[in-house]
């Protein structure tokens, strides 16, 4: 048995999950294609990926979307995700759009969470203006939006859905803001309506063009270039570039780095944050 | 536990399934119905005549028909005929089937809450029926849908009753490390809730197709082609009444991902999910109706 995929082997399995799921698996993936595939390979007494694919294809998949997919979408998350982002947005980034807006340089806070998965990150960006709000700054809840976007429609489902089992909103998440931002119902835990509504869920590939995106002032892609191909990397953070006001900031997860892929941004190091500011 | 410690465990499982001998059984009444129902030259005179022949059935849809949820609809009924012209042959055999189900496995273990089993498995089986309308399928599918979706998970019930040791085991894992019971089921026993109702279904007769759904409910993109579609609406609506909190047992671990392959399938996407969050609460109080009912 052959357990390694060609290229060959990888694009048929591409074309197919395209196909039938209007999924691009991209090439930084291939690896997790064979790792995800081998068992059901075993199953099917396939002994490549090539017979694999025929047989998938005669046999209505067999699954093997999905396993794709799923490998693709690994949606794990938490509630202020690494905190000095937070910090950063609270004690720098506001203020100081605040004293634009008050200035008539701005009008409008626009926040990007690229790869929102379960609303996590989002929703914490959205308890952190509120918090800023709540510490007597002048900011009428309107100047600010959130946009999130995911590829998975199961995360975006439970995202926009805003509940969370007792395991899940005990991860990462204060218990002061659990008390003042959820309603409690048995175990279930419900994001309140005014959170809720500073976000606006939308399913999008970061494989496709940024146009009709518009421009943001930040943007949080975090924990979700990790699994792409490095020529991708430098892609992507070049689209994130150019999708940002000047002077917009940029989130990277606490694992991640931007070095070696943009010259696009200049690193700022503050108070333990590390974020980019796009240069100008 | 090393995979022949599994292997064994799941072989001595099959062992018993297949050998027990005192499997409950639907109720007369209501089987009958069903194919009243399918036969296109029956009339509502037939259907009253079969669930009138069931005096608990039939003290059941009167409550139920004269109940605060429906007295909307009109006055006091007070025949089976006339609950059939209020509420419509279909919400009446939606009605007799969750009174079969909740009959047929009534013993109950702190593991899987008698309430709120059914309570999942009936809003599952309402929103599965509403998704499989909503795009078009006969009435046939949608009944074949509500029926898979009502006995889903029966597979459960038949591991707590019969297995409880190791149910207990895999319930107390499940709690502990925060992973869904179908994940540690594959894991300790070799296999789970959705294969060993479906190996039950063979020895009852059910249909193929019914077995196909229930078999594939956690993995519908490994359904056979002509069920897949409707393996997808009960997965998708077993995923959405377990995201709203309806627990199928007392681990209250939410679905963290659900098959990117049924939305894609069924056509839904984000645009959706408003309508499904509306519809999902508009079942699970109807499932509440249902059962408040037949429990009082
Ligand atoms: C590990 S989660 C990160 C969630 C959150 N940003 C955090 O840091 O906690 C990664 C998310 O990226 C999404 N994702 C992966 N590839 C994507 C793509 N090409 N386009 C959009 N989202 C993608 C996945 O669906 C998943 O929800
Ligand atoms: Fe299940
Ligand atoms: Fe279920």
């Amino acid at each position: 048995m052959t357990t390694t995929i060609s290229r060959e082997e990888f694009l048929l399995l591409r074309g197919y999950i395209h196909d039938t799921c209007g999924i691009l698996v991209g090439d930084e993936k291939s690896y997790l294609v064979e790792s995800r595939l081998k068992s059901l390979m075993n199953e099917t007494d396939c002994k490549n990926f090539k017979e694999f694919y025929i047989h998938a294809k005669k046999n209505g998949g067999m699954g093997l979307r999905d396993k794709i997919v799923d490998a693709m979408t690994t949606n794990e998350s938490l509630w202020f995700r690494d905190k000095h982002p937070f910090n950063s947005l609270q004690k720098t980034l506001l203020p100081e759009f605040l004293k634009n807006i008050k200035t008539g340089k701005k009008e409008k806070i626009r926040i990007w969470s690229a790869g929102c998965s379960t609303g996590q990150e989002p929703y914490s960006i959205a308890m952190t203006v509120m918090e800023f709000i709540r510490e007597n700054h002048i900011l009428h809840p309107s100047v600010v939006e959130i946009f999130a976007t995911d590829i998975s429609n199961s995360a975006l489902f439970l995202a926009m859905n805003g509940k969370y089992d007792s395991f899940t909103i005990s991860r990462g998440l204060p218990e002061e803001m659990k008390k003042k931002y959820f309603d409690a119902d048995n175990d279930i835990y419900s994001i309140k309506a005014d959170v809720k509504k500073f976000v606006e869920f939308n399913r999008f590939n970061l494989q496709d063009s940024f146009q009709s995106l518009g421009k943001f002032d930040i943007i949080f892609c975090r924990n979700v270039a990790i699994y792409f191909s490095q020529d991708f990397k430098k892609t992507l953070f070049s689209k994130y570039a150019a999708s940002l006001n000047s002077g917009g900031t940029f989130f990277l997860g606490a694992s991640e780095s931007m070095l070696n892929y943009s010259s696009a941004f200049q690193t700022i190091k503050s108070d333990g944050a590390i974020y980019y500011k796009v240069k100008s | 536990m090393t995979d022949s410690k599994q292997a064994g465990i799941a072989k001595d499982i099959l062992k018993t399934i297949d050998a027990l001998e005192d499997l409950p059984s639907f109720p007369n009444a209501i089987l009958k119905l069903n194919e009243k129902i399918a036969d296109q030259g029956a009339g509502i005179g037939d259907f009253a005549a079969i669930i009138e022949s069931d005096i608990a059935l039939t003290a059941h849809i009167l409550k139920l028909v004269n109940s605060p949820f429906y007295i909307s609809l009109g006055g006091e009924v007070t025949s089976v005929r006339q609950a059939l012209v209020r509420i419509g042959i279909s919400e009446v055999q939606n009605v007799c089937m969750a009174f079969g189900a909740v009959n047929m496995f009534s013993k109950t273990s702190e593991r899987v809450p008698l309430k709120s089993f059914w309570q999942h498995s009936l809003s599952c089986a309402l929103l599965s029926k509403e998704i499989v309308a909503k795009l078009g399928f006969s009435s046939s599918d949608m009944e074949l849908a509500f029926t898979a979706g009502l006995f889903h998970d029966v597979g459960i019930f038949l591991l707590d009753i019969h297995f409880s040791d190791l149910f207990q085991e895999v319930v107390k894992d499940a709690a502990k490390t925060h992973r869904s019971t179908l994940v540690v089921e594959d894991e300790k026993l070799g296999l789970n809730h959705a294969y060993i109702a479906a190996r039950v279904f063979k020895r009852w007769n059910l249909s193929e197709r019914l077995i196909n759904i229930v078999e594939n409910h956690h993995t519908p993109d490994r359904c056979p082609a002509g069920d897949k579609i409707l393996c997808q609406a009960v997965h998708i609506a077993d995923f959405i009444v377990a995201s709203q909190g309806a627990f199928e047992n007392s681990v209250h671990l939410m679905p963290d991902s659900s098959s990117e392959g049924a939305w894609h399938d069924l056509g839904l996407d984000v645009s959706d999910t408003p309508d499904l969050l509306r519809l999902a609460q508009l079942e699970l109080e109807r499932a509440e109706q249902f059962l408040g009912i037949s429990q009082s």
